[in-house]
């Protein structure tokens, strides 16, 4: 039951992305499309420099260590 | 009648965008060769720490130098578009640390990092995985020079020429 709510918690939170994808794409003026998201993160000052040192953690973390 | 640097604008951009076009299928190659040989390798060695710490450096570079010093947020039209994918945000990070802090197995209790894992163990998926995170490095790189102001444009021409530009390429 606990394995079942762990992974299906994920897979409505996956779900929730690809609906905010499709959503995005129909009503952009309500949800922004992932591009926009990262174009918006991207240029931030700080956001920009959190989203590299995301990126970099989560390569780190998944590949080397 | 199109002016001296009206040609001159015209013809920079497919010459720009063409190279760009054409590398992009190589960029494509490298890439997905990159993912297949770093797949191979396993997590806690050297091989795997140096085909990891290459891309990391790589970014840092493209960062520093293809991204402006000053960068321009761009925020995408409408009230409020970024919310839900906020809250989305919140959501995942949320539940990503109540698994986490969560007493049991990590089978029973499944992380983002235990999911990855999961996927590393096969090779293909652990190059599909590593591809991806490739592409967003890259996407990330791309989207950051979206931030540099607009382009002045052409020269503005001489008195007798008009006025082709205006203030809105002077944004800083």
């Amino acid at each position: 039951m606990s394995e079942a709510l762990g992974v299906g918690a994920w897979v409505v939170l996956g779900v929730g992305a690809l609906g905010l994808w499709a959503l995005s794409r129909r009503a952009p003026d309500a949800v922004a499309s992932p591009s926009a998201v990262l174009r918006r993160l991207a240029t931030g000052p700080v956001a920009r420099i959190v989203l590299v040192l995301c990126w970099m953690w989560a390569g780190w973390h998944l590949f080397a260590r | 009648m199109p002016t001296r640097w009206g040609d001159a604008g015209r013809r920079q951009v497919p010459a720009v965008r063409g190279p760009r076009r054409a590398g992009a299928p190589a960029l494509l190659t490298v890439g997905v060769l990159y993912a297949l040989v770093a797949a191979t390798t396993e997590p806690f060695t050297w091989p795997a720490d140096v085909l990891t710490a290459l891309p990391i450096a790589a970014m840092a570079v493209l960062a520093v130098a293809r991204w402006p010093r000053r960068p321009a947020p761009r925020r995408p039209a409408g009230p409020h578009p970024l919310r839900p994918w906020v809250v989305l945000g919140v959501l995942v990070i949320g539940w990503e640390l109540v698994e986490y802090a969560a007493r049991g197995a990590r089978r029973l209790h499944p992380t983002l990092s235990s999911m990855a894992d999961a996927l590393d163990r096969h090779w293909l998926l652990k190059a599909v995985v590593f591809f991806c995170w490739l592409s967003l490095g890259a996407a990330i790189v791309a989207a950051g020079r979206a931030g540099a102001a607009p382009s002045p444009g052409p020269p503005t021409p001489g008195p007798g020429e008009g006025s082709a530009s205006d203030a809105s390429g002077a944004v800083s």
